[in-house]
């Protein structure tokens, strides 16, 4: 369900009203959304949602207590102000809080594609139908999600009537293309415009890959030159993000990072940027708290810079915000673009000897936290690169490697790169993505 | 309105529509959790949620609509869409669903409560995490501690166009506590309780009473220091011993996961991944070695993956999954019961009524062994223990995993020695399932709620629950990271 400015802007006025004179915030979210899901090469999941998340967050004497809602008539919204208001002197006092900052300028952004924003499920049907047919014309198994939708998100509180708003249109595909001997592929594509979506060649560049990946064999597990490609490199790099670059476990000494900003420790060639205002992909121009979006140099010559605060945490530990507070999500970059090298993809390739060609992770977890050691399996072409050209597909490997020393030494990095984005949401439509170019690694720890 | 009237007008509206199948749910959620941090409680949340989801099946495939209101105009209005969702599938649909006829249920089920949580005052709970903050810390090493603790009280009212009507309500209280000793070079953890967000049942606040945290807060400090001074867990092959915790995330990836049928069709193949098992293997798949036994059991009062009827309104049931070792059934619904001529158990819910019902694990339990955990810790010559999981990773097809735990021990002579820290173990799932040589006995066999398994695209954390006893598996790659 969309709300439209105009009533988020009465919703955010009422639950001041209501809240006064204790201060209060408010995030507001809503989507509609339509998003189908293939396998076994048939459309087998249709679904649409209207939904709206308000989230209220009241403050006084050092106390905080908050709730989230999807009842956004006045009257219930009433009393959930209420009950907030009866909590709040229940509420331990917190010393490291600080009230929620002062808006300073309204933002009003919106980007919404026509073609994507009327959310017609004959669309999406359409281009399903190319995609299930060219997999089909090569006895190609077809796995995926193609999605579309509009979304509003917007934050007030009770210090300014400024008015953070957001309102965009975005659709999203990944598939995966299996063949019946073990071969598969993997494709990703996001953007705000379906009809940038050119299914064609979509289709007919994982049909390639699949058909490439067919009979794997096996080798021996070991630790190998490895050429990370772009969904691989942003598999590896949001895991570093969430474990390296937010400020709780940076701050409380659990991060592999902690205590490392202004050490080189990674290779001179990377450099990594959260830049959320980056207007070719998808962006975020404030966050939860309402605090204006900028690049953040992360990664500089392989020194560790800068991480990531959002106003809480930057109050509590003596730092400067740098307005990463997700919706609901923690404190952590959402946006990376690394720097590109000046290598084509091909030539990453042709300069390998010996080494292995890696299109993406599938379930990585952390192995050891403050180490910042990663498990995971390759998926979806894996391949064994002999004297610069690829010489077979690989069966699924495991990996158990230390994600800070994976980019501590990096042999090159192509200057070719696209946007990985993230498509798995839980609650509430939030699209990102992170610009990864491909990077070859003098050493990589496949365990089994 | 009331809810059923409106649920009634949805199905109403969908066989109006030539359907061959509608249902239409209507959930709330009413949830409140307190996270603390290092003592301070940072945040207090309450959340409400409600709306309806309508599922329809036309020309043998599904549509789905799902509304926040529950105005009688929106829900029409889902419906509509839901209609016209099923409409564009049908074309690009290879084969028909067919829901095979089952009788119609009506019922309802509803958790024990003795105190409701949501009337137990803030300052009990918050005194809560303050005692348990205050005796941990009471051992100098402790530098950090996280706590969350949270309830839910959940109504579901499912309809469909055959006549089925059944409601499930429940109240959820789980509390997850962990203490971190640091020095200067290391940061290790223990759980006091529940790893994997709380250790969730659906009863009241007496739960959270009942388990006596405070007492064993000083046990889990002393072994969080431990952990800073003991050396890595060696590298070798050897028996492990696993306590009930960790088998309990060991049947959740490597039995419950493989075991879903719609997985095993492929339908979470862009996913979650698919499964190593086939249908054809039903009766005949030496799984694991004979002294396993693993039983699909939603029925057990008050776990957390119980429940009285699934989201296709088909009663809460008992199966064995495998028997003697051999794979006997797997996690269904009726879709995909129906692909291979078997009634539904009754697994098909959704997290949430903005989403389409998918197979669950409800509850997947490990059947106790005959031998008492003392006996078969005295009865293994050399391994090593481990208990309380730290870190996961499977893959696609459920076969290759690598598990971590937070504490181990040298088993030597039958007797627990030295302490290991970070201790992984590798392995593929029905090598590692027949080389289990021993299952402790229902003495030390408890129920593990999990309320966050991820599945499904938009993504849904479904709650469900493990019974195990340790058990003993040898020749397993172990190692430290």
């Amino acid at each position: 369900m969309l709300l439209g400015k105009e009533k988020i802007q009465d919703i955010i006025q009422n639950i001041k009203k209501y809240a006064a004179p204790d201060p209060v915030e408010i995030r507001i979210q809503s989507e509609r959304s339509l998003l189908m899901r293939m396998s076994s090469s048939q459309l087998h999941q249709n679904t649409r949602e209207d939904n709206v998340l308000i989230h209220i967050l009241l403050y006084g004497d050092q106390k905080k207590v908050a709730l989230s809602t999807n009842h956004w008539e006045a009257h219930k919204l009433k009393a959930e102000v209420e009950y907030l208001k009866k909590t709040l002197p229940f509420a331990p006092k917190d010393k490291d809080l600080s009230l929620f900052p002062q808006i300073k300028s309204s933002i009003d952004f919106r980007k919404l594609c026509d073609d994507t924003a009327r959310l017609d499920p004959a669309d999406l049907g359409k281009k399903i139908e190319i995609l299930l047919e060219k997999a089909k014309n090569n006895q190609i198994i077809v796995a995926g999600v193609l999605s579309a939708g509009v979304t509003e998100c917007a934050v007030g509180n009770s210090l300014s009537d400024h008015l953070c708003y957001q309102s965009t249109a975005d659709a999203s595909l990944t598939t995966v293309f299996e063949t019946d001997d073990d071969g598969s592929s993997w494709g990703s594509w996001a953007g705000s415009s379906l009809h940038d979506l050119d299914i064609n060649s979509y289709s007919e560049n994982l049909v390639k890959r699949c058909l490439l990946a067919k009979k794997p064999q096996d080798i021996k597990a070991g630790s190998y030159p490895v050429i990370l490609e772009s969904e691989a490199t942003s598999d590896l790099l949001m895991f570093l993000g969430w474990l390296g670059l937010q400020p709780k476990s940076f701050e409380e000494g659990t991060s592999p990072l902690s205590g490392k900003v202004g050490k080189k420790i990674f290779d001179e060639k990377f450099n990594v940027v959260d830049d959320p205002v980056d207007e070719t992909e998808f962006y975020q121009h404030f966050d939860a708290y309402g605090e204006k979006k900028k690049p953040l140099t992360l990664i500089e010559n392989g020194i560790l810079k800068n991480i990531c605060y959002n106003h809480y945490y930057a109050h509590k530990y003596k730092k400067k915000s740098t307005a990463h507070e997700t919706f609901g999500w923690g404190v952590y970059p959402t946006h990376v673009h690394v720097r590109p090298g000046t290598t084509s993809h091909e030539e990453l390739i042709k300069s390998l000897e010996r080494g292995i060609l890696v299109t993406r992770f599938h379930y990585i977890n952390v192995s050891n936290r403050k180490a910042g050691v990663l498990t995971g399996v390759t998926k979806d072409g894996t391949f064994l690169i002999e004297n610069g050209k690829i010489k077979h597909p690989v069966r699924k490997l495991r990996f158990t490697q230390n994600v800070v020393e994976a980019f501590s030494k990096i042999d090159d990095i192509s200057s070719d790169g696209r946007y990985v984005p993230e498509t798995s949401f839980y609650q509430g439509r939030y699209l990102t993505s992170q610009w990864c170019p491909n990077f070859r690694l003098p050493a990589f720890n496949f365990s089994s | 309105m009331n809810e059923e009237k409106l649920l009634e007008k949805a199905v109403s509206f969908c066989t109006g529509q030539g359907v061959e199948y509608a249902d239409a749910r209507f959930v709330s959620w009413e949830e409140e959790s307190l996270v603390q941090s290092n003592g301070v409680i940072e945040n207090i949340n309450r959340n409400t949620n409600s709306g309806i989801g309508v599922r329809v099946l036309l020309k043998g495939a599904w549509g789905f609509a799902a509304t926040l209101s529950q105005d009688e105009k929106n829900i029409i209005q889902a419906c509509e869409s839901a209609v016209a969702m099923a409409q564009v599938s049908a074309p690009l649909s290879l084969h028909s669903i067919d829901l095979k006829k089952m009788p119609k249920a009506t019922g309802t089920y509803s958790s024990r409560r003795d105190k409701d949580p949501f009337k137990v005052p803030l300052s009990e709970k918050v005194d809560l995490l303050n005692a348990l903050h205050g005796e941990l810390i009471k051992n100098k090493t402790i530098k950090l501690t996280d706590a969350y603790l949270h309830f839910a009280k959940v109504n579901k009212h499912f309809l469909n166009s055959e006549g089925s009507c059944v409601q499930n309500s429940w109240t959820e209280s789980g509390i997850e506590y962990a203490a971190k000793a640091q020095n200067e070079k290391d940061t290790q953890s223990r759980h006091l309780i529940g790893w994997h967000g709380g250790n969730v049942k659906k009863r009241g606040w007496e739960w959270i009473e009942e388990q006596n945290l405070v007492s064993q807060a000083e046990r889990v400090a002393a072994e969080a220091e431990a952990l800073l001074k003991a050396p890595s867990c060696p590298t070798k092959k050897t028996t492990v011993i696993l306590h009930s915790s960790q088998m309990a995330l060991q049947v959740h990836e490597s039995v419950g996961h493989p075991l879903e049928l719609d997985r095993i069709f492929g339908s979470e193949a862009s996913y979650a991944g698919r499964s190593f098992v086939n249908p054809d293997m039903r009766g005949t798949f030496q799984y694991a070695a004979p002294i396993v036994n693993i039983t699909l059991d939603s029925t057990i009062p008050n776990e957390l993956g119980t429940c009285g009827f699934d989201d296709d309104g088909v009663p809460a049931q008992r199966v064995p999954l495998i028997k003697k070792g051999i794979l006997q059934n797997f996690l269904t619904s009726r879709e995909y019961a129906a692909k291979i001529g078997l009634p539904s158990n009754a697994c098909n819910i959704a997290s949430s009524w903005n989403r389409l019902p998918v197979i669950r694990m409800t509850g997947v339990h490990l059947e106790p062994g005959d031998i008492s955990f003392e006996k078969l810790l005295e009865s293994t010559e050399d391994g090593i223990y481990m208990e309380t999981n730290k870190s996961w990773s499977i893959d696609d097809v459920r076969l290759n995993f690598q598990f971590g735990c937070e504490w181990a021990r040298e088993i030597k002579n039958g007797k627990l020695g030295k302490i290991y820290k970070n201790p992984n173990y590798q392995g593929i799932t029905p090598e590692f399932w027949k080389s289990c040589t021993g299952i402790a006995d229902k003495k030390s066999w408890r129920v593990w709620g999990i309320p966050n398994c991820g599945k499904g695209e938009p993504g849904q954390t479904g709650r469900v629950c493990h019974g195990a006893s340790p058990a003993r598996f040898q020749n397993v790659a172990v190692f430290g990271t």
